[in-house]
């Protein structure tokens, strides 16, 4: 993900002179990071949309892009989770669901990856990730699906990087527990059939 | 399995994911609204470029407008009584609008009748209601408020409140 911008301020400033194929430029290279942050965080529904309000915020406030303070992608994705968080009004009655949601890891110690086929492990492992609390599922996305360092990840969601380390942690364990209540629910439907 | 083989196979699943995704992206007609947006948001630059332009040439004409007049003033030794008036009762004028030098004190000054380009409207956000009067005139005439020092600090803009009157004012010498 840590691929070198040396342009992106100047392609910034063309797009926010009118340059067209410099905007289409920075379209190309980002909408895809910041399309799959607002797939997982929100759904399909909103994703269209969350892709275009950030980067039309991109080209209406171009001035506060600093390359200094991180990458373009970095800057794009922490405007996408302004967006997405106005639009999730569920976000808080989902944290006080939080508590519910945590099941410590080890009462599930078992894998569930190596009995199902790779096509059933993806969709086990998106399914797990879309349950998780959005802070657990945030960190996932930015961390696992995204490859951003901690500091690049604490950046856009605006917590220390302390946080994203035991939200990371407390999101692997979580998810280690949903699959393996998977692969348990998988076995047992194979026994039924 | 042992803990790290757990750690390691959820980390191979999660890569599985990452992989499966990479091909997902926003639907094209996005990218569509997008690249509109970039050409309307250039389009209005130039606009306000043209008009920025256009300003800027307005005052350099005003401002030579009112150089020559106050060159001639000063040979003469006063300023005619037709360069120098307000506006009339026959006349319809706008407000005074600000020049360049609008911050600069005055003590004194003189309002100058003057003929500067129909452009001069357009700079002002004038020229719509302006050009319905007399679109085929290239000048139009223009109050300036002249300090002492024989800078211009505002003009305003002036029309016969009738085209008769109009014409009658354009015939004086």
């Amino acid at each position: 993900m840590n691929e070198v911008e040396p342009d992106d301020r100047r392609l910034v400033d063309a797009a926010r002179r009118g340059d067209a194929d410099a905007f289409a430029g920075i379209y190309r290279a980002h909408q895809g990071a910041v399309y799959r942050y607002a797939l997982h965080m929100c759904g399909a529904s909103a994703a269209d949309d969350i892709v275009q309000d950030t980067f039309l915020a991109l080209l209406r406030q171009p001035n506060r892009f600093d390359p200094a303070r991180g990458t373009l992608s970095a800057y794009l994705l922490g405007i996408a989770r302004h967006v997405l968080l106005k639009r999730l009004a569920i976000a808080r009655n989902e944290s006080a669901r939080d508590q519910d949601d945590v099941v410590d890891a080890a009462v599930e110690p078992a894998s569930a990856f190596d009995e199902l086929s790779r096509a059933e492990t993806i969709e086990s492992v998106r399914s797990a990730i879309q349950t998780l609390p959005p802070q657990y599922r945030e960190v996932v996305v930015l961390c696992e699906l995204q490859e951003l360092d901690y500091a690049e990840a604490a950046a856009i969601m605006e917590c220390p990087v302390g946080t994203v380390r035991s939200r990371l942690h407390r999101a692997r364990a979580l998810l280690a527990s949903k699959l393996a209540g998977a692969r348990s629910g998988v076995r047992y439907a194979r026994l039924r059939r | 399995m042992d803990e790290s083989n757990r750690v390691d196979a959820l980390t191979r699943a999660i890569r599985a994911v990452a992989a499966d995704e990479a091909r997902l992206t926003a639907s094209p007609i996005v990218e569509q609204r997008l690249i509109a947006e970039v050409r309307s948001i250039a389009a209005a630059r130039r606009r306000r470029m043209r008009a920025l332009s256009m300003a800027i040439a307005s005052m350099f004409l005003i401002a030579a407008a009112v150089s020559g007049w106050w060159a001639r003033a000063r040979r003469s030794g006063a300023p005619t009584d037709a360069s120098s008036r307000a506006a009339s009762a026959g006349e319809v004028a706008t407000t005074f609008l600000p020049l360049t030098y609008s911050g600069v004190p005055i003590t004194s000054g003189q309002i100058v009748r003057l003929e500067v380009p129909r452009a001069a409207l357009a700079s002002f956000g004038l020229a719509p209601v302006e050009s319905l009067d007399a679109p085929s005139s290239g000048t139009v005439l223009a109050d300036v408020l002249v300090g002492e020092d024989g800078l211009a600090r505002a003009v305003r803009f002036v029309r016969a409140a009738d085209r008769s009157a109009q014409q009658q004012q354009e015939q004086k010498p």
